[in-house]
């Protein structure tokens, strides 16, 4: 599935938190979502995943606006892992797991086959096998967000928007995290991830998108988006690049004074 | 929490139902006066209109299925509104319609109606609800959230409390203060069949609406935005479960008077035995409600303290220390 933004504006009250972003996310790519607190990153995701209103500007889905293509369809199509993603009641992992199914059940169907294999494959790829008889309220935060992260799997959607998918995880998950979305890809399904970690940022992801102040500062590659200028304008920093085992890897180093 | 053993969905649910077709038949069983129930049954069957066989058809009959009813509904709505505000201290009246309902039959005991035929008090109620259920809808509009929605719940249940102590501070005669505050703390004496004819519509309406919602409030577990992203439409979500408590709820107050306490307890009771999952709670409450009501019914007419206790001060004699019992294990977890 291709989602495309096309002059997308949000506007809460009098600030514009997304100005005019035009963006194209496709199958088969991982696109990492970057920049400072605040510059709309999450607002930019809550939009691609059809959950806000735009105060101008379209999204649309290989084409289709949400109205045209249904908020039931696109759920079957599209899995979208919240960054504040909690759940309410203390249930079951593997019960939680199996709620990632639910748009692709018929009303008052049962669990097919499919679906628990779904469910059993995204239990193995977040290595959840292990919690899934555990409450949610006996877990880890990164135990939790690793079962969260499951229940968007299951889904088995061709996009994924993930927001802030490893800000709780421990660097072995983070990194198995980000393997895992990479997999996802790699099967052809698009990946959108909002990140905070520009070197798990540059080291997974296909392209990046910078927001700052709500505007697309640079999208593109990540060596050519994470250009000391980029981020001495969006984040006052510097960072080292260097070059490990054939890649590329930015380390966020130092901070700049404002001029 | 306690990690209790979950038994499967159906034998929980099948244990509930017959359990409360079992409280039916004590209910129908029990009573003041001697009374033969197998004459009576075999009078009924025969078409005659023997004084047992009123007593049966016109009294004790009607008890037993209005407590059910009514506690079907308390626990079913209370479930759902938990469910829907993702808060265990919701209860069936947090959206204002219990008070209002009470209101309308208030209303109807102050202008003098009440006596001019069986049903005026009942309809009032009902009337009540409705209204309430659409100020509601114009107070939060289509798009608002849950905030909101709590938000109208209270003012509409604030005006409406505050306008039945209006209605008593200039009511006229003490004794119809006396005869409103009484019906206010709820009972299921003398509720006719017509009673149960003029309730169960409404109910079955509001509790289609309500069970239908299991999967929606299933995902709403996670969220607005994962819910929604689940392809939940929420508004509507919101819209049918509202309407599903009015409904229901507002039909129950209207006959049977506030009885407080089951909506709030009995789901939370159940909770850990269906793996605190809110739309496999949502039968497994009512029935539970069902049961709970029909033992505190039975207990008041076992108990024979006369003037009869009434069902609604039983309930939240009863339920406000397990309240208690909850804050303090809730404390105990740290949550």
């Amino acid at each position: 599935m291709r989602i495309e933004a096309t002059g997308l504006s949000c506007r809460v009250g009098d600030t514009l938190l997304l100005r005019d972003v035009g963006l194209a996310f496709g199958a088969g790519e991982m696109v990492g979502l970057i920049g400072p607190n605040g510059a709309g990153k999450t607002t930019l995701l809550r939009h691609l995943a059809g959950l806000a209103v735009p105060a101008a500007g379209t999204v649309t889905y290989d084409g289709q606006s949400l109205r045209a293509l249904g908020r039931a369809k696109l759920a079957r199509r599209l899995a979208y892992l919240a960054q504040d993603a909690e759940a309410q009641w203390p249930i079951r992992v593997d019960q939680l797991v199996r709620l990632g199914r639910l748009p692709h059940r018929r009303p008052l169907a049962g669990e097919s086959a499919a679906d628990l294999a779904a469910v059993a494959r995204a239990l193995a790829a977040t290595d959840c096998e292990r919690l899934a008889g555990r409450r949610l309220d006996t877990l880890s935060g990164g135990e939790r967000m690793r079962a969260l992260l499951a229940r968007a799997l299951a889904v088995e959607a061709e996009m994924l928007l993930a927001d802030e998918p490893v800000a709780a995880l421990d660097p072995y998950h983070q990194l198995h995290t980000m393997e895992l979305l990479r997999d996802v890809a790699a099967r052809g399904a698009g990946v959108v991830v909002v990140l905070h970690d520009l070197t798990l940022a540059a080291r997974f992801c296909d392209r990046l998108v910078l927001l700052s102040g709500g505007r697309v500062m640079a999208a593109g590659a990540p060596r050519a988006v994470l250009s000391d200028d980029n981020l001495a304008a969006a984040y006052h920093i510097r960072a080292l690049h260097g070059e490990a085992e054939g890649a590329d890897f930015t380390l966020p180093w130092q901070r700049i004074d404002p001029a | 929490m306690i990690n209790l053993p979950e038994p499967p969905h159906a034998l929980l649910a099948g244990g509930l139902a017959l359990a409360m077709l079992a409280l039916m038949a004590v209910s129908v069983a029990i009573g003041y006066a001697p009374f033969d129930l197998s004459a009576a049954f075999a009078d009924v069957l025969a078409g005659r209109e023997t004084l047992p066989a009123v007593i049966l058809t016109e009294l004790r009959l009607p008890r037993a299925l209005m407590g059910a009813m009514t506690g079907f509904t308390l626990g079913l709505a209370g479930a759902a509104m938990q469910g829907l505000l993702r808060n265990p201290l919701a209860e069936p009246g947090v959206i204002g319609v219990s008070s209002a309902a009470a209101l309308g039959a208030v209303l109807v005991f102050y202008s003098g109606l009440a006596g001019s035929f069986g049903l005026a008090l009942p309809l009032g109620g009902i009337g009540g609800a409705l209204v309430a259920t659409v100020l509601l809808y114009a107070l939060v509009g289509r798009g608002a959230g849950t905030t909101t929605l709590v938000l109208a719940g209270v003012a509409v249940s604030a005006f409406a409390g505050a306008l039945t102590a209006l209605a008593l501070n200039l009511s006229p005669n003490p004794y119809a203060v006396v005869e409103i505050t009484f019906w206010l703390m709820g009972s299921l004496t003398d509720r006719s069949m017509d009673h149960v004819v003029l309730a169960l519509p409404l109910m079955a309406a509001g509790w289609l609406m309500l069970l239908s919602s299991g999967r929606a409030l299933d995902g709403l577990s996670l969220g607005d935005d994962t819910a929604a992203s689940m392809g939940f439409d929420l508004p509507r979500l919101r819209l049918k479960l509202v309407a599903g408590a009015a409904l229901s709820v507002g039909a129950a107050v209207a006959v049977t008077g506030a009885i407080g306490f089951v909506g709030l307890v009995v789901p939370h009771v159940l909770r850990p035995f269906v793996g605190h999952r809110p739309g496999r709670l949502l039968l497994v409450s009512g029935l539970g409600g069902a049961v709970l009501l029909l033992a505190a019914d039975i207990g008041v007419r076992l108990i024979g303290i006369q003037p009869e206790l009434k069902l609604g001060v039983v309930t939240a004699v009863v339920g406000a220390p397990f309240l208690f019992s909850l804050i303090y294990r809730l404390r105990r977890e740290g949550a």
